[in-house]
């Protein structure tokens, strides 16, 4: 018994020795897995920029080396060229992320922001004959295709690729906050699966702003966002007034009313969920978007005259950013009231015939009332640049215009009316084209070859 | 039991016990782990793209016919710098991007952002003329197969000199062939440039001239069509014609062809040299010249139904060639078809698949935006000088609808008169095919030839 106790005892150090001594000839550590911790390629100047201009300050991951698993598997790709990357990415930038860091924050954008771009070369076609444009996964990851054929100074091309963000980025706000219910009652009969074959002109009529809008709520929603910050006010109110002549025409009720309805829910939703002024956002994203390239525009001279797009040019004091200006209209209203004793009020151009150049003058009564009128009346040259060169003023009454006031008031006026004669003028949008986010536009009268945003109107 | 075997029995047990607990250790078959040997393959890859430092010839044979040579340089910083033969541009003007080596499923080098190679992927028909959605059907990822893999696990990965890999997507094959120092120094002195230029405008200048005679008298003309990378030889023999058309990509001293032309059984051209002053073409047996003929070795008349096979007129009012009787003709047809009863507008005109006594015009007309095709059968014969007479033999239903509209064009002209035919040089359209009428030569139409 006592052998059995010592030799169990020699086993016991032995048998835990010899165990130990064998452990420790395996391999217990493999070492991490190959690729552990992403690809490792060498950072040229573009993944620099990303690095410094997205991805440090706002914690977004850009890829544009194809990768298969971040794309469909099933569709024929390229990836980008790499001289696109850096224009789209900020056009990106400057037309998506900057206009939501002015009015909401850098804090908001940081948070809400996807945190992963993919770009990739080519559209991804369907089998149905469309092609892809661009995809969201899990309010994450937005994928743009067609990288390689965006024109960043085309402002159509922009618009398209915006216009697929702001969607995707509509989702991913909804996803922290819902849009509110009430939204889904204003057309709740006319969503439908079978959206591929609706009409752009049907979906119209019903108030929807795209066919697709009607495949689902909270589509609809992010649609309406996107139209409206990608077509702004304006373009947004065209399509409004198009929309209404459709639903009109087809007897149904006004698609005004319901847009015009769903306008005001996004609107209160990104003042009361997020504190934006949607409507100052939708300027800003215009303003980048003119910046990139100004819808396409005729001169207004063409536009203005009688049975025009504007007929009137109505001048107000408060409009004015030009010291020259306000220096020849208070110089004016001075001798106005040393003359006469009136107060200048307003002025209003037309241009009742070609040649024909009709400058109405509203003054008011010493004591502010009451309102009178004054018409002066200029023979107008057209030069072929759009530009008009001013005969003397005329005052005697003719093609209908009463002259009487005009007369009256004709020494204190001397300095306005003297101007036109002395000047070529030319008419021109404020800022040299139209704001697209503005339903009314501003125009001013320049001096050709000279000081621009001159004399500003509202266009009428 | 008695003590001493009471001992031994502790003592065998306690020695089984210890080698047992010894035998649980792992002997590996391979002194690494699987992670440590995939890096070793993929760092022994990228290695030898890198240190070529003459670069790579590269053949990339996407599904499609045809093959595409690049030529190709690695760094260790992920970047590759190509040339290649698609356009006189894309030959001269090296293009860098990014590639990457990585552990797929297999190792395998991923062309990473946007060079020449792409443009054989691309899925947008403008960039290749392929079809819709799917390129020409290459790739942009290929993998290593197992038998480069051994090689490069091998003992001597320094003799390897080519490399064969797959195409991860659609299964094209690419092959790397090293450089020799004086290829390198060609390539980037830009003479495939030079090369494809010279060819092309050589090829341009004698275009119908060219020549083969494989000792047997029978003159085999050769054109060349680099918008379409394809050579074709055709010759009449006996009384027959015989055509044959094979694939072809540039190498720094020719064109390769993708399919070996056998003439006769015993010459057989895999390859035609370009020597800064004409073509010849090699293989098999002595190299043939390539000769330039003072007239069209085949009159045109002989190659249309065997070579030209199709004749597209467009669908505008005016082209280079047409007669003003035609374009009148075309227009009094374009009246009669919108203010028809259907309301169609007249689109392109057709004479497709032109066999040597047969042929279809195809005209395309339009209904609102919805395309229909109207399809008139001709027979045509044809006299030993190339006067050329169709009859047309009957139309299908579409066509049956529309035939009185197109008497202007048809009844009164082209199933009625003889035509001859002659080239049409434009200087924008290039070579085009025309037909004008023996009894009024006031009446002529030109094509595009297929």
């Amino acid at each position: 018994m006592k052998l059995i106790v010592k030799y169990l005892l020699i086993l016991s150090v032995a048998v835990p020795l010899s165990l130990e001594s064998c452990s420790k000839k395996e391999k217990l550590d493999p070492g991490d897995p190959l690729g552990l911790g992403g690809d490792k390629v060498t950072a040229t100047a573009i993944d620099k920029w990303i690095m410094d201009t997205l991805t440090t300050p706002y914690n977004m991951e850009v890829k544009y080396r194809f990768d298969e698993f971040e794309v469909q598997l099933d569709r024929t790709l390229v990836p980008p060229k790499e001289e696109q990357v850096i224009p789209v990415l900020r056009t990106i930038k400057n037309v998506f992320m900057n206009p939501f860091e002015k009015e909401a924050g850098i804090t908001f954008l940081k948070t809400e922001i996807p945190k992963q771009i993919v770009l990739v070369g080519s559209p991804a076609y369907n089998s149905n004959g469309t092609i892809l444009l661009g995809e969201a996964e899990g309010g994450k990851k937005i994928l743009l295709y067609t990288i390689n054929s965006i024109n960043t100074k085309n402002r159509a091309d922009v618009k398209m690729m915006i216009r697929t963000i702001e969607h995707e980025f509509g989702h991913i706000l909804n996803q922290k906050v819902k849009w509110p219910p009430a939204f889904n009652q204003i057309t709740v009969t006319d969503y439908t699966a079978d959206w591929t074959n609706q009409t752009v002109n049907d979906s119209y009529a019903k108030g929807f702003v795209t066919p697709y809008s009607r495949s689902a709520y909270g589509e609809d929603w992010v649609e309406m966002v996107a139209t409206m910050l990608t077509e702004g006010r304006a373009g947004f109110e065209n399509l409004v007034a198009f929309a209404d002549a459709l639903s009109i025409a087809q007897g149904l009720p006004s698609a005004a009313a319901k847009l015009h309805q769903k306008e005001a829910f996004v609107v209160q939703y990104y003042k009361d969920v997020w504190n934006i002024d949607f409507y100052s956002l939708q300027q800003r994203v215009q303003d980048a978007l003119d910046a990139i390239a100004p819808q396409p525009f005729n001169p207004l001279y063409t536009e203005f005259g009688a049975g025009k797009r504007y007929s009137s040019l109505n001048v107000a004091k408060d409009l004015q950013t030009s010291a020259n200006f306000i220096a020849l209209y208070n110089k004016t209203a001075d001798t106005l009231k040393a003359k006469t004793g009136t107060i200048l009020d307003s002025l209003i151009i037309s241009k009742p015939f070609s040649d024909t150049l009709l400058l109405t003058v509203r003054f008011l009564g010493a004591s502010g009332t009451p309102a009178y009128y004054a018409n002066y009346r200029y023979l107008v040259t057209n030069n072929p640049d759009g530009s008009m060169k001013f005969g003397p003023v005329i005052l005697q009454p003719s093609r209908g215009v009463l002259e009487s006031n005009a007369n009256a008031v004709k020494t204190g006026m001397k300095p306005l009316t003297d101007f036109f004669t002395l000047n070529t003028l030319v008419l021109d949008y404020k800022g040299g084209h139209p704001n697209s986010n503005l339903v009314t536009q501003t125009g001013g009268l320049n001096i050709a070859n000279g000081e621009k945003d001159f004399m500003l109107g509202i266009l009428k | 039991m008695n003590n001493f075997m009471r001992k031994y029995i502790i003592a065998i047990l306690s020695i089984m016990l210890l080698t047992t607990a010894c035998k649980k250790k792992v002997d590996a078959v391979f002194d690494q782990s699987p992670d440590e040997r995939l890096a070793a393959v993929i760092n022994a890859f990228q290695d030898k793209l890198v240190k070529q430092t003459d670069g790579w010839k590269v053949l990339v044979k996407p599904l499609t016919p045809g093959s595409y040579p690049f030529y190709m340089k690695f760094t260790n910083t992920n970047r590759v710098t190509m040339l290649s033969d698609i356009s006189d541009s894309a030959a001269g003007v090296p293009r860098e991007s990014s590639y990457r080596v990585k552990a797929l499923q297999q190792p395998t080098i991923i062309f990473d952002t946007y060079n020449y190679l792409h443009v054989l992927m691309d899925p947008t028909p403008a960039i290749n003329g392929a079809d819709y959605g799917v390129g020409l059907v290459s790739d942009i990822e290929y993998y290593l197969p197992t038998t480069l893999i051994q090689a490069l696990q091998g003992t001597k990965p320094d003799t390897i000199t080519s490399m064969a890999l797959k195409g991860r997507y659609n299964g094209a094959d690419i092959l790397f062939t090293k450089a020799s120092p004086a290829e390198a120094a060609s390539y980037n002195n830009g003479d495939l440039r030079k090369l494809r230029i010279a060819v092309n405008n050589y090829s341009a200048t004698n275009l119908h001239r060219l020549y083969m005679d494989f000792g047997d008298g029978v003159k085999v003309l050769v054109t060349i069509d680099l918008a379409n990378r394809t050579v074709s030889f055709f010759w009449i023999k006996n009384g027959t014609a015989f055509s044959f058309t094979s694939t072809f990509y540039f190498t720094l001293d020719g064109l390769q062809l993708g399919n070996a032309f056998n003439y006769n059984g015993t010459t057989i051209i895999t390859k035609i040299l370009w020597d800064n002053i004409k073509l010849s073409g090699t293989g098999t047996g002595a190299a043939v010249p390539i000769q330039i003929s003072a007239t069209d070795v085949y009159p045109l008349h002989v190659l249309i139904g065997t070579t030209i096979t199709g004749i597209n007129l467009p669908a505008v009012t005016s082209f280079p060639g047409w007669s003003d009787d035609f374009k009148a003709r075309r227009a009094a047809v374009a009246t009669a078809l919108i203010n028809g009863p259907y309301g169609l507008t007249l689109d392109e005109m057709d004479f497709s698949t032109f066999t040597p006594n047969s042929d279809t015009l195809y005209v395309v007309v339009f209904q609102g935006a919805n395309g229909y095709l109207a399809q008139f059968y001709y027979t045509y014969t044809k006299t030993p000088a190339g006067v050329f007479k169709f009859t047309m033999t009957g139309t299908d239903g579409n066509a049956s609808l529309i035939v009185g509209s197109m008497a202007p064009l048809l009844g009164q002209r082209i199933n009625v008169d003889n035509f001859t035919v002659d080239y049409y040089n434009d200087p924008v359209e290039g070579q085009l095919v025309r037909f004008t009428s023996v009894q009024h030569p006031d009446f002529a139409f030109t094509g595009r030839p297929r």
